[in-house]
């Protein structure tokens, strides 16, 4: 990336603010599809994703328009592979009309080989960083 | 408002009956149910309601047929079980009569309130852990070791996220799966759109970006991968509405090429101020256009189930097709399930309205007609008051009002050749529930089944074990319990975020999130990269 896309903005990103952000339907999924409503936990997660590509995706454009942001669907190369090989996967998988723990192992080890390789690029100014951190210090070995 | 008849029996309306793997082995030929007996005839009005329920019956087959030829050829759709309730009555063995005959308790809006919180409380042990909530947002507040508020917040989310499933599912099974879960992601997401537009005010358009692609792919990878590993550790075979899914599969496409886009136009022009004002003109047109195309997709989902304005608007114009079915129907539909029950009248009306106005269904027609025609003035102020949405005691009298007229006419249960083989097969009501959000979505009356007086009420064990922790609050209730749940949920995620401690278990991430509270503006250039 350039230096005008700091890894550490997109890192911020890409991992901790939707984990948490994402916690309630998150929980929500999984309480569901304990209970064996498959449906409404598809409509849970895929929906949401859905509803950020579709609507949020855009309004944070337009909302960046009206505040005179650069507020673009531009997301860089590395979050953009990402998604198209995410989706790829996910579209692949959701065609057969069932589930097995089969694919959701699949799915689960996509989101980890993502967060790994944000977790190495992030390594790079991890250092550097952790001495701005007020945790940092107290994460510091 | 019925959250208080626990001995009362869970009624269900066979509807949706189980079906095998996609094939059609239980679709039954339409003309075969047109032959279908209708045995009761207590009165009046229960011949007046048998016929109507043949008529009924007549219309929403041959629309059946079609719709399940045409559109969805995998799934076999429901079909009226006619069976007696004494096999299948499992609450109170012996005594149905009795149990269908429960009386609804007057009660009056303090009780019911009383009762709904009550029932919001009972829903789930976990939410003893409530206690954490003030005390994980108290010690975010303060300055404590970061460990203790992690904790206390992590804790506080855990009940937090059964109400907002409690919530949710009640949601799903009201008004269906469609809109339950789109009310749980709209205000997940209102509140990350609230957090990104303040991130966006203070220029962080990088970490904005990066969080909207995260947010997909925790969605579609993490999320929707551990549902599915939880999933399969429940007996129930793991199957979907595939429709549903494949129309959100082709939405994901849509969306990953209009991100797809303008990547590539990013990396095809060379001079570098005419390809960044070129990306973001592409950006703001594409965005108009997504909004458009989530515009329809929203429409797309709930058009089939018109809100309560658009049958307050339909209703005047057109003949309400009437509700003799509706008392009949309630009778034994009392309590856990009669808010499903009601929903599905409601609509059923609602429904039938708008098919005698957009007039692609040739087959309801005559019933129509026929159900305008003999519409006594007495249902028609029971259904009206029934149908409105914002007064809940007015249909809490209503259903007082049906029960006790109906308590003298218990329900014939009518025995048919085709009701043999059912009780094994209808233990998954989830699937019930999804053969009725394809039914109505595509355009099918498949919730008459819930209203028609020849199919009987009955007592469904899958349903019944299921409402053990079933839906037992009214919808408003459920849909403030889901607000106020998931705001306190994204309350203990950001108090809780800031300070993310040295958990052992979480090394890893622990160590991610500590960047979490450095000011990314602030950095100095050299830290960047």
């Amino acid at each position: 990336l350039t230096a005008t896309s700091p890894l550490s903005e997109s890192f911020i990103g890409l991992i901790i603010l939707p984990i948490a952000g994402n916690a309630a339907e998150h929980i929500t999924a999984v309480t569901v599809a304990s209970k064996g409503k498959v449906d409404l936990a598809i409509g849970v997660s895929f929906g949401s994703s859905i509803q950020i590509a579709l609507f949020v995706n855009p309004l944070m454009v337009l909302i960046g328009w009206l505040l005179k942001k650069d507020m673009t669907l531009y997301f860089g190369l590395f979050e953009t592979v990402t998604l198209v090989g995410a989706a790829l996967l996910v579209n692949f998988l959701i065609w057969n009309g069932r589930t097995n723990y089969l694919e959701g192992t699949l799915l689960c080890a996509c989101y980890v080989m993502i967060g790994y390789v944000t977790k190495s690029r992030y390594q790079v100014v991890r250092a550097q960083v952790l001495t701005k951190s007020r945790v940092g210090a107290f994460l510091l070995p | 408002m019925s959250t208080h008849h626990a001995a009362t029996p869970t009624t269900e309306l066979a509807a949706g009956e189980d079906t095998s793997e996609g094939d059609s082995s239980d679709d039954e030929p339409p003309t075969q149910h047109l032959t279908d007996p209708c045995p009761s005839h207590e009165g009046p009005v229960r011949e007046h309601a048998s016929l109507f329920a043949r008529l009924n019956l007549c219309g929403k087959y041959q629309t059946l047929a079609v719709t399940n030829r045409k559109l969805i050829p995998m799934t076999a759709f429901p079909r009226p079980r006619l069976r007696p309730v004494a096999q299948t009555y499992d609450a109170v063995p012996g005594s149905p009569s009795e149990a269908v005959r429960a009386p609804p308790k007057p009660r009056d809006h303090l009780h019911s309130k009383i009762a709904t919180l009550r029932a919001i409380a009972l829903s789930s042990w976990a939410n003893l852990l409530l206690v954490f909530l003030p005390a994980g947002i108290a010690t975010g507040i303060c300055k404590v070791p970061p460990i203790v508020t992690f904790i206390c917040n992590a804790v506080a989310i855990i009940p937090l996220s059964s109400l907002l499933a409690y919530a949710t599912e009640c949601i799903a099974t009201d008004l269906g799966d469609t809109v339950g879960a789109l009310l749980n992601i709209s205000f997940g997401n209102i509140i990350e759109v609230i957090m990104f537009v303040i991130a966006l005010i203070h220029n962080h358009i990088r970490v904005v970006q990066g969080a909207l692609v995260g947010s997909m792919l925790v969605n579609l990878l993490l999320i929707l991968g551990s549902a599915v590993i939880v999933g399969e550790f429940q007996p129930l075979e793991m199957v979907y509405d595939m429709a549903n899914a494949q129309a959100l599969a082709c939405l994901l496409s849509l969306s990953v090429f209009s991100i797809l886009i303008p990547s590539s136009l990013h990396y095809t022009m060379v001079d570098e101020q005419e390809r960044d004002s070129a990306v973001l003109t592409l950006s703001r047109a594409s965005a108009l256009t997504l909004l458009v195309v989530y515009g329809v997709y929203l429409t797309f989902l709930l058009r089939p189930r018109p809100r309560y304005g658009i049958l307050s608007d339909t209703e005047s114009q057109y003949p309400r097709p009437t509700s003799l079915d509706v008392p009949i129907a309630d009778t034994a539909t009392v309590s856990r399930l009669s808010r499903t029950i009601r929903f599905a009248d409601e609509h059923h009306s609602e429904r039938n309205s708008l098919r005698s106005k957009s007039s692609d269904s040739i087959a309801l027609e005559p019933m129509n007609e026929a159900r305008s025609e003999h519409s006594p003035p007495l249902h028609e102020l029971l259904d009206e008051s029934a149908s409105d949405a914002d007064n809940q005691h007015l249909r809490q009298m209503t259903d007082r009002l049906r029960k006790a007229k109906s308590r003298p006419h218990p329900p014939a249960y009518s025995r048919s050749p085709s009701n043999s083989r059912s009780r094994s097969r209808s233990l998954n009501s989830t699937r019930r529930f999804r053969y009725r959000d394809i039914a109505e979505r595509y355009g099918s009356v498949a919730s008459d089944d819930l209203t028609t007086p020849t199919l009987d009420v009955t007592t469904n064990v899958g349903v019944h074990a299921n409402s053990a922790h079933g839906p037992v609050i009214s919808r408003p209730a459920a849909v403030v319990l889901l607000i106020c749940s998931s705001l306190l949920v994204a309350l203990c995620a950001d108090v809780s975020l800031p300070n993310v401690p040295h958990v052992s278990l979480l090394k890893g991430v622990a160590c991610l999130w500590s960047m979490a509270d450095v000011d990314i503006s602030s950095l100095s250039p050299q830290y960047r990269l």
